[in-house]
């Protein structure tokens, strides 16, 4: 069947889906609980990374700043407003609307350029957004943030969870039919050969105008659902270590494949979880982020195209092993 | 008779160094054209000019009759002019079928949708099949373009220009680096291509008996500009087109093998 999802194991994903809508009720840990939705709002982050790199092949070094703008946008009208349902909303359209404009400015300046100008491009504005959000006192506090209260349906830890597992799905869906439509042929083309999509017809600037459009809104969706988790917020999320930490869930996850972000956003989060909570027992792992800097060497040698493509091979490989019995039964 | 393609005292230059020297061109819709001359005279550049890849210094480009020297690659293509390069050039890490159908999407003017529609995709694979046979790729859909033998590569070119549905193909040397064996079913494609009626096609190729077995009409190129053009057995026995040319591709067949 020529089916949408033809490439995706789609009982695997609804299986998965299933056990997390059951979670809640098996699990009584507070800790538990956060943890899984601190990795649904990556996975969204992450999957909104692997837009621009994974499938059309564009570096960017600051991704953080829709991250971010997205936390602030929601977190200032928490804070210089009431925080309802519709503040939150106005505090996302704000959010997305900046992002939709910084993304679309940045790709118009640099798209057209070899790609190394969009990654310093973005770096350099995201560090602009940085010193904004230091130097902006009155409205931001500064580098010390300040702490929020946001709407009671948000303040149930259950029902945020749900509300993240819900985004983390839909989005993925939304992106899903995205890379599968014309543009995201298209898209996936460029990656691989822009010449050649160019003499095709294709206006290449234009399309990775909306894959950047595109992955500046994610991000600065899943920037509002981590300042409401954290109620709190500071200049952090501006910090380049939040587009390494996009950079390394996409890479272990396997570029190009959305749910390979959103796994490697799981193995990410797990891991800093535990190992943060082992280093009360063993010091030794206070230097925990040795150890993921080792696992991404790990992967970049041994896993180049990451879990995904790990998996992809196994499979190919059963395939035709597969294959290859029934040839030898026609023969015999 | 109709002239589907012009150039006008065409020119460009790098530098100090004149690569293409006013060449004035006209070409009839329908025909085949070669172009030929020793390496270096300006082939591969004059196809640059015409698809859009450069911009001349001088001159002008018209296609049927309007002016295009100004447009970009994208917007000549959509105009139709379809071109092959010299060295393979297809999407590597995409399946042939996905190669061919991205083709045949930008043939639909289907650019910008965001959402996948399916009826419409089912029917863009049903048409790549059919380019896929007329260009003798049978069987090879789910193989990744990347790992095709370099003779299907070229092949997988064809395929991708005729899905283009434009109405000027400018092939670089679809024969470049292609093994002896592989050669004849390129040149039936193209020959099949030339049966249609529908393309008028411009081709580069150093394979002298394959140009005079498929042209209508021939184009020597020398050192940028242009040196004679007209009846393939007429030019071929012009004397400037035997002192520049044949001396070179007397060297060019020893190079070839």
């Amino acid at each position: 069947m020529r089916g949408l999802f033809h490439k995706v194991p789609m009982y695997w994903g609804l299986a998965i889906v299933l056990f997390m809508l059951l979670f809640p009720f098996v699990n009584d840990s507070r800790s538990t609980l956060i943890l899984l939705t601190q990795i649904f709002i990556f996975a969204i982050f992450a999957m909104s990374f692997d837009i621009l790199l994974g499938y059309t092949g564009i570096v960017s070094f600051g991704h953080c700043m829709f991250f971010g703008i997205g936390a602030y946008s929601t977190a200032i009208i928490f804070n210089q407003l009431e925080a309802n349902l519709l503040t939150f909303m106005i505090g996302l359209v704000i959010g997305i609307a900046l992002s939709v404009l910084v993304s679309y400015i940045i790709g118009l300046l640099s798209l057209r350029l070899k790609s190394h100008f969009y990654a310093m491009l973005t770096l350099a504005v995201s560090q602009l957004f940085l010193v904004l959000a230091e130097k902006w006192r009155g409205v931001t506090h500064g580098g010390d943030g300040f702490t929020f209260s946001v709407p009671d349906l948000f303040k149930d830890r259950t029902s945020f969870y749900y509300i993240t597992l819900l985004s983390v799905a839909v989005v993925f869906i939304l992106l899903k039919l995205f890379t599968e439509s014309s543009t995201g042929k298209v898209l996936k083309a460029i990656s691989q050969n822009e010449h050649r999509a160019e003499a095709l017809g294709y206006k290449t600037l234009h399309y990775k105008l909306i894959a950047s459009v595109t992955a500046g809104v994610a991000a600065s969706f899943s920037g509002a659902l981590y300042a409401v988790s954290l109620r709190f917020i500071n200049t952090n999320v501006f910090s380049i270590e939040v587009t390494l930490d996009a950079l390394l869930m996409t890479m272990i996850g396997g570029l190009g494949t959305l749910a390979g972000a959103i796994a490697g956003a799981g193995i990410i989060e797990f891991l800093r979880h535990y190992l943060s909570e082992l280093a009360m027992a063993y010091p030794i792992f206070e230097r925990w982020t040795i150890i993921l800097g080792f696992l991404y060497i790990v992967v970049l040698l041994g896993f180049p195209s990451g879990l995904a493509g790990f998996i992809k091979k196994l499979t190919l490989k059963k395939k035709r092993k597969v294959k290859k019995k029934e040839e030898l039964k026609k023969i015999a | 008779m109709e002239h589907i393609l012009e150039t006008k005292n065409l020119s460009v230059s790098f530098g100090e160094h004149d690569v293409i020297k006013d060449v004035t061109l006209k070409i009839e819709r329908g025909k085949l054209i070669s172009i030929i001359g020793p390496n270096g005279a300006g082939k591969t550049t004059l196809f640059n000019l015409l698809s859009g890849q450069i911009s001349p210094t001088k001159g002008d480009i018209y296609f049927k009759n309007e002016k295009i020297t100004k447009l970009s690659v994208a917007l000549r293509a959509r105009r139709g002019i379809g071109r092959s390069f010299q060295l393979t050039n297809i999407f590597p890490e995409l399946t042939v079928l996905e190669n061919i159908r991205l083709a045949i999407q930008s043939s639909d003017s289907d650019y910008y949708s965001i959402l996948p529609r399916l009826s419409f995709m089912n029917r863009q694979m049903d048409e790549a099949n059919a380019f896929m046979e007329k260009c003798m790729l049978g069987g090879k859909e789910e193989v990744l373009a990347q790992d095709l033998a370099h003779g299907e590569k070229r092949k997988l070119e064809l395929a991708m220009l005729l899905a283009l549905k434009t109405e000027l193909l400018l092939l670089d040397e679809p024969t470049a680096g292609i093994s002896i064996e592989e050669i004849p079913a390129i040149l039936e494609v193209i020959e099949n291509i030339k049966k249609e009626g529908l393309y008028t096609i411009v081709l580069i190729e150093h394979k002298m008996d394959m140009v005079m077995h498929l042209s209508d009409m021939l184009v020597v190129l020398f050192n940028g500009e242009l040196l004679a053009s007209g009846n393939p057995q007429e030019i071929i026995k012009d004397e400037r087109v035997q002192t520049a040319y044949l001396g070179g591709l007397h060297r060019e067949s020893i190079k070839t093998g």
